[in-house]
């Protein structure tokens, strides 16, 4: 069972107005099942963010069509598709997008409040969560007073917390520091496989997409090339940066 | 590049971020000219506002107050704008001084900047000025009944430029110091500082709170001269009662609030309410200032309106039974040519005459109603059937004497105990000893009526109604010096009756001098002072009421910015756009109705207090005026709610 399925997709900027049309993606297709832990790479400007804001709902395809637990949400209005965010999307974003207004705590119930769900029921997943991620004693604290992994991690559970079809994530270990992008990836690994949590992640970054089952290359909009974990994260991870030296645009300094 | 095109093209880019503090600018500007030019006006030179003399006087003091209130408002107001909004800005100068910029650069650029906005404020300011002085000019017409011709002053274009331009420049150096002072780091974060979350302390919120409550039970309670009084302490508790409230004990409460897991966790309460416990703390200040700009806003209008309402009836004006009153005594006794004369103008003028009353009246002295010097006091007697024909015209109860008896007649009416008419005397004794000439004799007083029934002679004296044979032996022992004669007319619309009222009064003389009064004139006078006094109470308050309102303005979007980041990450976590516009409306109601509310409850407070001290009801009056701000402060929160969105929505969506 595929939780996320897209046929086709492309995307086209600039081809109303004037200027050269560029093609962000061309004819990609991706699919994701249930339980997955799939990674993005690219270069820059492979069309890496482009995808990833289709299959978040806040962009919309020139053509192709994208299928979340078998519903295309690109038909859906505005308001329809805010609310088939809340249900069945969970973000993590490279800023961490938190609310300064609101305590840690709030952040990550701001979902479940949103639905209107009952207080018991709040209390008892955010519990869980911090459980999960290890931010218990975090939670009454406001934003500003946690580090950037804490911050990350509160972001993870504010994605999790209304069990989401899939959670997407946006180069999650982009403002991290080693340790903290160690603490971050191996929460996700356990969000994935101990809540069997589905999860595609855009990352640049190697270290990052080792956590990964599945790492999916996109070059020039185009689907590239697709690894898939076989044995251990170390092994994965060479062949990664292997993978990576071969598309080039950059990577190949990393090496 | 020069630095000069540097901060033209600058401007011309951010034009939506200057827009609000421009109009700003043309608004202040329009309204400070449109009233020196009212100042300067050649009418005010030529003669008296008005044909009275206490009423120019009044006039020429209401319009000075003006004077002052606007200057006073124009310095602060134009001041608050420009350090709003180079405050808005440090991000900008922080950038600028990073890359290099000498602060003698930056402060030229940023004078360069703000006087191409002073000099386009200026001119956009006095274009509608101008438009608009004829305008003000005609509504000044009709509330002072004096002719106004449009009229530009060139000394009031003059000094409006050259005073604005220098407060510009001065206010805009200010800032700038200001700014000086700062870290370049704290500069460019000077909008990213993360906000720690406001603390606010019980005790102050309380003492807020005890604070209102003493102010208002003593505005309530307090009566008659002790409200004067009590009036300095009041407003001082009550204004330091409303700091409290708006900088301790909103936050309080909405920390409360936030403390209550049924509201809080209940959908869009939960940010709505964190970000307005922010929006609180931020806006205090404002919303404190808001409060008490609104609280003088709405008390003065009230009391003015309470005056316009009340005064002509407390002034007797819709008492006098008679329209005009002409008395005739001494050598113009026997003047019947300048009755006539007098009719004939009325009719003149198109005004028919309903009732023409002559009535030959009696001075008599009263030896029982001593003085401290053992001296008489003088009444007018009148006969009975004179008597019942003024009362039964003034729709009056008629009465009938007995002979060797007298009724008195008391020619106010006792507002305070009209139920108690029988019990309250104004007439202490059980018999009246009237004298006239040598002869005197004793009358027992039966009892006493209240009301006037003959316009004029009710303001010198009382009457004593006599039966008409005791009357007419009164009359038999009166010399000339003795008889007043009374003549009362009743014109079918008495206030269009003014022009011949004044020209009667010059016919007169000075041979009638207090012996002649018609309603037309104080009704004129006052109208036209009272009528002055509301509209320019009204300007003002108009004024108020729109920086009240600009300066919120201001304060909410000095951060949209901020807020349409948090709206953006609420929208790809999933929010409709109802929900949204939810939040907001619930915030902006907040930050708009909570001063609002508190002025409305300030004034009513204060308006008891006037109403204790006039002792009379005003709280109808008072209702009026708040459904009318009421109005106006709704329609300025929709139009501002719409701007909000439609702004977060851009920034969202863009």
């Amino acid at each position: 069972m595929f939780v996320l399925e897209t046929r086709g997709l492309s995307k086209i900027y600039g081809s109303k107005g004037k200027g050269v049309a560029v093609k962000a993606l061309d004819d990609f297709s991706i699919n994701v099942k249930e339980g997955e832990f799939v990674g993005i790479m690219g270069p820059s400007g492979s069309g890496k963010t482009t995808l990833l804001n289709i299959l978040a709902t806040i962009d919309s395809p020139s053509s192709g069509e994208v299928f979340i637990k078998g519903k295309n949400p690109h038909k859906l209005d505005k308001d329809e598709l805010a609310l088939f965010r809340r249900k069945n999307l969970g973000f993590i974003f490279q800023e961490f997008n938190l609310l300064d207004t609101l305590s840690v705590k709030e952040n990550i119930i701001l979902p479940l409040v949103l639905e209107g769900r009952g207080q018991k029921e709040i209390e008892k997943k955010v519990m869980d969560m911090a459980n999960i991620l290890n931010i218990q004693d975090i939670l009454n604290k406001r934003t500003y007073e946690i580090s950037g992994g804490q911050q990350q991690r509160v972001a993870c559970a504010r994605a999790l917390i209304n069990d989401p079809s899939i959670i997407l994530a946006d180069e999650p270990t982009g403002n991290l520091d080693s340790k903290a992008s160690m603490d971050l990836m191996e929460a996700l690994e356990t969000i994935n496989k101990k809540r069997g949590a589905t999860i595609a992640m855009v990352t640049h970054d190697a270290f990052a997409a080792s956590f990964c089952n599945r790492i999916v290359m996109i070059k020039d909009g185009k689907f590239f090339l697709e690894i898939v974990k076989s044995s251990s994260r170390q092994v994965f991870f060479k062949e990664i940066l292997d993978a990576l030296s071969l598309i080039g645009g950059g990577y190949n300094e990393t090496i | 590049m020069k630095l000069y095109d540097f901060a033209f093209k600058n401007l011309k880019g951010n034009v939506y971020r200057y827009i609000m503090y421009y109009l700003s600018n043309v608004f202040t500007i329009a309204v400070f000219y449109i009233f020196l030019n009212f100042l300067f006006h050649p009418r005010l030179k030529s003669g008296p506002l008005a044909p009275s003399a206490t009423v120019h006087v009044g006039a020429m003091i209401g319009i000075f107050i003006c004077l002052v209130i606007i200057i006073i408002f124009t310095v602060l107001f134009i001041g608050y704008a420009t350090s709003m909004f180079i405050k808005s800005r440090g991000k900008e100068f922080g950038l600028l001084s990073l890359f290099g910029m000498t602060n003698r650069q930056i402060r030229k650029y940023v004078m360069t900047e703000s006087t191409i906005i002073a000099v386009l404020s200026i001119i956009t300011g006095l274009l509608i000025g101008v438009l608009f002085s004829k305008l003000f000019f005609m509504a000044m017409e009709a509330f002072m009944g004096i002719a106004l011709p449009f009229n530009i002053s060139l000394i009031a274009l003059f000094i409006t430029i050259v005073a604005f331009f220098i407060l510009f420049e001065i206010v805009n150096l200010l800032a700038l110091v200001k700014m000086k002072n700062k870290e370049i780091v704290e500069q460019l974060k000077s909008s990213k500082i993360p906000k720690e979350l406001p603390k606010f302390s019980r005790r102050k919120s309380a003492l807020g709170v005890i604070l209102l409550v003493i102010g208002y039970v003593t505005a309530w309670i307090v009566d008659g001269d002790l409200v004067i009084l009590a009036m300095i302490p009041v407003v001082l508790i009550v204004v330091l009662g409303t700091y409290f409230i708006f900088t301790q004990f909103s936050i309080a409460l909405a920390n409360k609030l936030t403390n209550n897991k049924e509201i809080f966790y209940n959908k869009t309460n939960m940010i709505a309410f964190s970000q307005m416990i922010f929006k609180l703390k931020d806006t205090a200040k404002v919303l404190f200032l808001a409060a008490i700009l609104g609280t003088i806003t709405f008390t003065a209008t009230e009391t003015i309106y309470s005056f316009f309402t009340e005064i002509p009836n407390i002034s007797g004006i819709s008492n006098m039974p008679q329209d005009i009153a002409i008395v005739q005594r001494g050598e113009n006794l026997y003047d019947e040519e300048s009755i006539d004369e007098a009719i004939r103008i009325l009719e003149d003028e198109g005004l028919s005459i309903e009732d023409f009353f002559k009535v030959k009246l009696i001075n008599v002295t009263n030896e029982t109603d001593k003085d401290s010097d053992g001296n008489g006091s003088y009444i007018l007697a009148i006969s009975n059937s004179d008597y019942n024909m003024l009362a039964k015209s003034a729709a009056r109860e008629t009465v009938t004497v007995r002979e060797g008896e007298a009724i008195y007649n008391y020619p106010f009416m006792n507002y305070l105990y009209e139920e108690e008419t029988e019990a309250e005397r104004m007439y202490p004794y059980e018999v009246m000893a009237l004298s006239l000439n040598g002869e005197i004799k004793d009358f027992k007083v039966k009892r006493e009526v209240h009301g006037p029934v003959a316009t004029l002679i009710m303001r010198y004296s009382d009457l004593v109604i006599l039966n008409d044979n005791d009357y007419k032996k009164l009359l038999d022992n009166a010399t000339e010096n003795d008889l007043r004669i009374f003549n009362g007319i009743n014109v079918d619309q008495w206030k269009r009756s003014y022009k011949a009222s004044l020209e009667i009064e010059d016919m007169l003389g000075v041979g009638y001098k207090n012996n002649f009064y018609s309603k037309a004139i104080p009704y004129r006078e006052m109208r036209s002072f009272y009528g002055f006094t509301l509209f320019l109470g009204f300007f003002i308050a108009f004024l108020f009421f729109l920086a009240t309102g600009s300066i919120i303005y201001f304060k909410l979007f000095n951060e949209i910015k901020q807020d349409g980041l948090e709206y953006g990450i609420l929208k790809k976590i999933g929010i409709t756009k109802k929900e949204m516009n939810s939040m907001i409306t619930k915030q902006i109601a907040v930050i708009f109705f909570l001063p609002f509310v508190v002025s409305t409850l300030h004034s009513l407070f204060a308006l008891k207090s006037l109403a204790n001290l006039l002792d009379v009801l005003l709280i109808s009056n008072g209702l009026i005026v708040m459904v009318g701000y009421f109005i106006f402060q709704g329609i300025y929160f929709l139009i501002i709610r719409k701007i909000y969105i439609n702004k977060i929505n851009e920034l969202i969506y863009a």
